[in-house]
């Protein structure tokens, strides 16, 4: 399958960015109805949606090849085993799924995303996704009906800032009378190709069956290069570098002037039929749309072996007609790669600006590093540079090329998950080298070790990770999502450890039975996270949490409820050695909330946002100091801000802000707080309490006073709310002031006494010369008084104000900056002065546990 | 006002040298040697001395006086971090200065003082009443142009350009008339009035085709024009947070686009505001000028509609003939100090139209909307007011579904305003200062659909 998405599909599509949007906070919070029904496009799977039923799809514009599994019959079958279709649109479920970014399901797959350097705006993206055929069986039923199997495949793009860049919707057809062999061996593979902007991208790919509503999601974050300087233009204009390649790296030309970069490291994957023939049980069922452009080629695994040339030899410099044409046999490379310990292993690596040809002024390496870990010991890997081609066609640039290396994973390498990392020194004469830039990294590429043993039949990460040596790891688990985060949060995870547990099927309902290893691997975790914080680490703790928690959440290892049992389980014993350790605690999980929130992961959040309340609950209950509720005050002072931030006013904003006022009811902010939050929700005299509680603690306060003044004139009370204007104009400075004479101005107009309107304005004038609402008032007074001349002069010392200079009015609507301000650097003193008593607590339940 | 020519020292002898010529408006325009007075012996083909304008068969000597000046604008910094200023200045035959707001007839010498002293443009361009009357490349910048016998007021626009080409300053100075005839019109009642058939506007209508009720009572037709009719535009463009991605920028090539579409004699100016008041520029016929300070806008901020639109009526009260506000905004105000009913009532009183280009909201009635100022209702009232403004003025709503539908709305507006009728009458009655007279307008044929204001203060 391959296929273009570009800024007109996108365009199409983000007409129901909106919707989908808001389907997906009702969709993953709970209580929250959904109210939307309407995505664009057609569903995938047809009007099957609320029942879950599959339904006719749209005519099969393409078959799939399927070499493997096709059964040696007499006569063409009447359908083929495997067919690819595109589908109209996405559901409101899959598309809340995807920007949810959530990674897990029942389904297991691999992705791999290899961005090309961008031309013309955009870049492309070759995106190979493995789906599980054992756990796509699984999620399918124990007795799935006779038709055809169907399993819709989507893909967004999503840019850094959350911007949809590209999407796409695909159905596969299998039919599993046929196909069942190869799915217990394999499963299914396909080749989506995007265009996507330069720039960090992260790409979600959804595998769902809409029968069973069964789903996998994976997250791969990726980076599309930057065309060379020079070499846009050429791309632009259509030229595929058949010309271009010619002139570059490959030969030894003159390259473009953009610093040397490497890309993402390609591996062979087992595809092509001729593959099959030699290796059957190590073959994918490839879907494939007819006359789609191919992926980029690799040279089998075997070739590093034997048929590989020595290090710049001629395959390097490939002869003339062929410069873009890939090696005979090549394979489409493999999403989730398989190395076996002790024997070398041939790879390709995308490069782009190297400076000269052969293997001339370059070394390779190779790092390996279990997924989240460090960098084995003895630090990279020797590798052989065996050559460097120009790249096919569809991949060409200028300056772009890919270099053959060989290298051999050490015998005595634990099977498991790691993060391979491809690295070329430059040599000191090379101008890059002299110009500061002598070693160059690739994209990490998450790989599976698996032990020789193994052996031909087993080249695949699906038959692979249900080998015992590796305890029945997902592709997921594995690392195999992608790379980065995906491979951390599968190492935070108790899944990799060998545990010996019976191997996943997938099935969810199955993984909730978390064996006590896991939990106590997760507790051991928790508990180092809590360490962290503790040495003052408060960032990197709170980004492991959400790892940590997000790789339970995503395997099913834990719920929502589970996970928070079990924390609190953990900080309930650091609580009984010192309930004052539970601040750091505390504000870990509001920092957890916010970043999640920032993330749009939604499970997260919701956990991080009651574990906040209910560490707050439990501080101001347990501790016996003092100060100790006004300080949970605090806490929740300011988690409320970071709740109007994300939802507005109201739910837990107000929730969080009652228990401060609760906790301590003489203190200003909170009581300012809860009153804008009343005001905002159109609760007047909920306002006016909190505003009359706060000015006969703090009779000082004007912004207490002039808010008092302003919901009492919506309240009717106007005699008493222009005393308090009045008074608040008289002794307030900036733009309480200001609101104040504005508000005098208004209740004198709409009374009818223009006099007295003006004498104010004037007075406020005179005050705050820059207040343009003070100005449109008096200009209105004057005209209304008959001096138009003198109202035409006030407006006509209006100008306009800079992009930083906010209303009077506009500040009016804000939360107290200056007075949340304050109560921020408390709460950081009070972390700071608490830390060695989490320390201590923590070390007294370590030794506890270990008596 | 006795209003006849008065005699300027030094007119006459200029007046003799002349030969034989009439222009009955602006025309033909000379640049200035350097020293007006001081003839170079040489200049190229292009410049031509002051002497050899073309002569003025009426008296130049009506004329004029002292000068004025300048609106400085968008003001880049010049390399050297000092704001560039344009000041602009008229001379008359005698080389007497004239002052803005008096009235101009004939030769006048234009010139463009710059500050930084010294400073070069890539080009600096002249216009009279929004058509170019020359291009200067270096300076000094001085130029000679003809403003003709009508007794008319006239707009004189200098912007500046880099060497690429792009808008660095401006200023403009407008001169005024001869006020003779004014008071015959101070009980004229106007009206604008738009006449379509199918969605279509109507041509060739005349006065026997309207008739006009004014409290229920038929008026005499005065007057009944049509066909390019100059008007006054102040676009009012919400530059709010809710204006962030890209759609500020639709809204602005749409105000570009509009700008370009403007006649010979019509002006516009720009207004943008968030909650304060964020750019304004003057009013101008030069797309250039408009532009002036656009680069670098961003969106942000609250929202101050009620206040905005205010302003923007009372900038083009002072304006002649036809007088319009666009408004693109998705017409929630949140910080204003003015509510909509008391903008209406200034409203009225200037009889200036309003067109509103709505942009999308989720919530279009403000029935869910609460904000610190207003709770739903009050939203809900403020929405009201202001369609119900729109709708009294004469104007209209045009709801768009995109932001990119912006220009070719924009587009229709102009057109409109291209294919309007004026009318007038004399009421025949008065209900006193300040009262309002309900108006109604009829016109043959039972197909036409007519839309003017619905009536007027009586000043």
């Amino acid at each position: 399958m391959s296929r273009k998405i570009d800024a007109r599909e996108v365009r199409r599509r983000s007409r129901g960015v909106a919707v989908r949007l808001r389907c997906l906070v009702g969709a993953l919070l709970p209580g929250i109805a959904l109210t939307a029904v309407g995505v664009l496009g057609a569903p995938l799977g047809g009007a099957g949606g609320a029942s879950g039923e599959p339904s006719a799809l749209p005519a099969a514009p393409a078959d799939a090849a399927a070499p493997a599994a096709a059964p040696p019959a007499a006569s063409p079958p009447e359908r083929p085993v495997l067919r690819l279709m595109r589908s109209g649109g996405l559901r409101v479920e899959s598309a809340a799924l995807l920007m949810s970014g959530q990674q897990g399901g029942a389904i297991d797959l691999a992705v791999l995303a290899v961005p090309w350097p961008a031309a013309a705006g955009k870049g492309r993206v070759d995106v190979m996704v493995e789906i599980d055929g054992r756990s796509l069986l699984a999620a399918a039923g124990p007795d799935p009906a006779p038709a055809p199997l169907r399993c819709e495949v989507a893909f967004y793009a999503l840019s850094g800032q959350g911007i949809l860049d590209a999407s796409g919707a695909d159905v596969v057809e299998i039919d599993l009378a046929r196909a069942r062999p190869a799915l217990e061996r394999t499963g299914v593979r396909l080749h989506e190709e995007l265009r996507l902007p330069a720039g960090e991208a992260s790409l979600r790919v959804l595998v769902r069956l809409p029968a069973t509503r069964q789903v996998g999601l994976r997250v791969v974050p990726l980076m599309v290069p930057p065309a060379p300087s020079g070499a846009a233009a050429a791309m632009a204009g259509g030229a595929g570098l058949a010309g271009a390649a010619g002139a570059t790296g490959a030969s030894g030309g003159p390259v473009a002037e953009a610093p040397p970069r490497l890309l993402t490291p390609l591996f062979a994957g087992a595809t092509s039929s001729a593959a099959a023939d030699s290796r059957p049980a190590a073959t994918w069922l490839e879907a494939r749309l007819e006359g789609a452009e191919p992926g980029p080629g690799v040279p089998p695994p075997e070739s590093a072996a034997g048929a590989a040339p020595p290090q710049g030899t001629a395959k390097a410099t490939p002869p003339q007609g062929a410069a873009n044409a890939a090696p005979p046999d090549t394979e489409q490379p493999a999403a989730f790669p398989v190395l076996f310990a002790g024997r070398e292993t041939l790879f390709e690596l995308p490069a782009a600006g190297l400076p000269s040809s052969g293997s001339e002024g370059i070394e390779a390496s190779v790092e390996l590093r279990p997924a989240g870990g460090a960098v084995l010991p003895g630090g990279g890997l020797a590798a052989r540079l065996l050559g460097r081609r120009p790249p096919p066609s569809p991949h060409a640039a200028p300056g772009l090329e890919l270099l053959a290396i060989a290298f051999t994973p050490p015998g005595t390498l634990a099977a498991g998950a790691y993060e391979l990392q491809a690295v070329v020194r430059l040599l000191p004469a090379t101008p890059a080298a002299r110009a500061g830039q002598r070693e160059l990294r690739s994209s990490s590429l998450p790989v599976l070790v698996a032990a020789a043993m193994l052996g031909e039949n087993a080249l695949l990460w699906p038959q692979v990770v249900r080998a015992p040596a590796l305890g029945g790891m997902t592709a997921a688990a594995a690392g195999g999502a992608g790379s980065g985060t995906a491979g951390k949060e599968a190492a935070a995870t108790p899944d990799t450890a060998a545990d010996g547990s019976e191997p996943s099927e997938g099935n969810e309902g199955k993984q909730d039975a978390a064996p006590r290893t896991r939990l106590a691997g997760f507790q051991a975790a928790y508990r180092a996270i809590l360490g962290d914080v503790a040495a003052g680490r408060e960032s990197a703790a709170h980004l492991a949490l959400g790892e940590l928690e997000a790789a339970l959440l995503r395997d099913g290892a834990l719920d929502l409820s589970r996970l928070a049992a079990v924390e609190i389980r953990t900080i309930r014993t650091v609580a009984a050695q010192a309930p004052e350790a539970l601040v750091p605690v505390l504000h870990l999980y509001a920092l957890l909330y916010a970043e999640s929130r920032r993330a749009a992961r939604y499970q997260l959040s919701t956990h991080a946002r009651e574990m906040t309340f209910g560490l707050a609950d439990l501080y101001a209950r347990e501790s016996a100091l003092p100060a100790a509720r006004q300080l949970a005050a605090r806490l929740m002072i300011s988690f409320g801000g970071e709740l109007a931030a994300a939802g507005g006013p109201g739910g837990f904003t107000t929730k969080a802000w009652r228990r401060a006022a609760a906790w301590d009811p003489d203190g200003e902010p909170a009581l300012l707080c809860l009153a804008l939050d009343a005001e905002w929700r159109g609760e007047y005299r909920q306002a006016l309490a909190a505003l009359r509680q706060l000015l006969s603690r703090h009779p000082e306060s004007a912004e207490g006073r002039l808010r008092l003044a302003v919901n009492l004139v919506r309240l009717g009370q106007q005699e008493e709310a222009e005393r308090e204007l009045e008074r608040v104009a008289r002794v307030a400075a900036g733009w309480p002031a200001a609101v104040a004479y504005q508000e005098l101005g208004r209740l004198r107009i709409g009374g009818g006494r223009l006099a007295a309107a003006e004498q104010a304005l004037q007075e406020g004038l005179r005050r705050l010369p820059d207040d343009e609402s003070l100005a449109f008032e008096l200009a209105l007074v004057l005209e209304r008084r008959g001096r138009s001349a003198e109202a035409a002069a006030v407006l006509a010392r209006l100008r306009a104000a800079a992009p930083e200079e906010e209303s009077s009015r506009h500040l009016y609507t804000r939360l107290p900056a200056p007075l949340l301000g304050r109560v921020d650097g408390e709460i950081k003193a009070a972390i700071a002065e608490r830390l060695p008593a989490l320390a201590a607590a923590l070390a007294a339940g370590q030794q506890a546990g270990s008596r | 006002m006795t209003g006849g020519p008065r005699p300027v020292p030094g007119a006459a002898a200029t007046r003799r040298r002349r030969p034989s010529a009439s222009r009955d408006g602006p025309g033909l325009a000379t640049p200035v040697p350097p020293a007006p007075r001081a003839l170079p012996a040489r200049m190229a083909p292009s410049v031509r001395p002051f002497s050899a304008l073309p002569y003025t068969r009426l008296p130049v000597t009506t004329f004029l006086l002292a000068l004025l000046a300048l609106l400085p604008l968008g003001v880049p910094p010049t390399g050297a971090g000092e704001p560039v200023r344009l000041t602009m200045i008229l001379r008359d035959e005698a080389g007497a200065v004239v002052g803005a707001g008096r009235p101009v007839f004939g030769p006048v010498e234009i010139e463009v003082a710059v500050q930084p002293a010294g400073l070069r443009f890539g080009r600096l361009e002249l216009y009279i009443d929004g058509r170019r009357a020359g291009v200067l490349e270096a300076p000094p910048y001085r130029l000679l142009v003809d403003t003709g016998q009508r007794n008319a007021e006239h707009r004189f626009e200098a912007v500046a350009f880099g060497g690429a080409g792009e808008a660095l300053a401006a200023a403009s100075l407008r001169s005024g008339r001869v006020e003779a005839d004014l008071d015959v019109e101070v009980r004229l009642q106007h009206l604008y009035l738009t006449a379509l058939r199918g969605g279509l506007p109507v041509a060739g209508l005349g006065s026997e085709d309207f008739s006009i009720y004014d409290q229920g009572v038929l008026q005499r037709v005065a007057t009944c024009d049509s066909g390019d009719l100059p008007f006054s535009a102040a676009l009012l463009l919400d530059a709010s947070a809710s204006m962030e991605g890209g759609r500020l920028r639709a809204a602005l090539a749409g105000a570009r686009a509009f700008a370009a579409a403007l006649q010979r004699l019509d002006e516009a100016k720009l207004l943008l505001f968030s909650d304060r008041l964020r750019l304004e520029s003057p009013f101008t016929a030069v797309p250039a000028v408009l532009e002036l300070g656009l680069q670098g806008v961003v969106a942000g901020g609250g929202t101050m509609l009620n206040d905005a639109l205010y302003l923007a009526i009372k900038r083009l009260e002072s304006r002649p003939g036809r007088r319009v506000v666009v408004l693109l905004s998705d017409g929630v105000d949140v910080e204003s100090v003015l509510p909509m009913s008391w903008v209406r009532q200034a409203l009225r009183a200037s009889q200036v139209v309003v067109y509103w280009l709505r942009l999308p909201t989720g919530d279009p009635e403000g029935a869910r909307r609460f904000t610190v100022w207003r709770n739903a209702e009050g939203h809900r009232r403020e929405a009201e007011e202001l369609r119900a403004a729109v709708l009294e003025s004469g104007g209209r709503i045009e709801q768009l579904g995109r932001i990119e539908q912006v220009e070719s709305k924009l587009a229709g507006v102009a057109a409109e305003l291209r294919s309007q009728y004026a009318l007038s009458f004399y009421p025949s009655a008065s209900l006193g200062h300040g009262r309002w007279h309900d108006l109604r307008v009829t016109a043959r044929g039972r197909d036409l659909r007519l839309r003017a204001q619905s009536g007027y203060l009586e000043r």
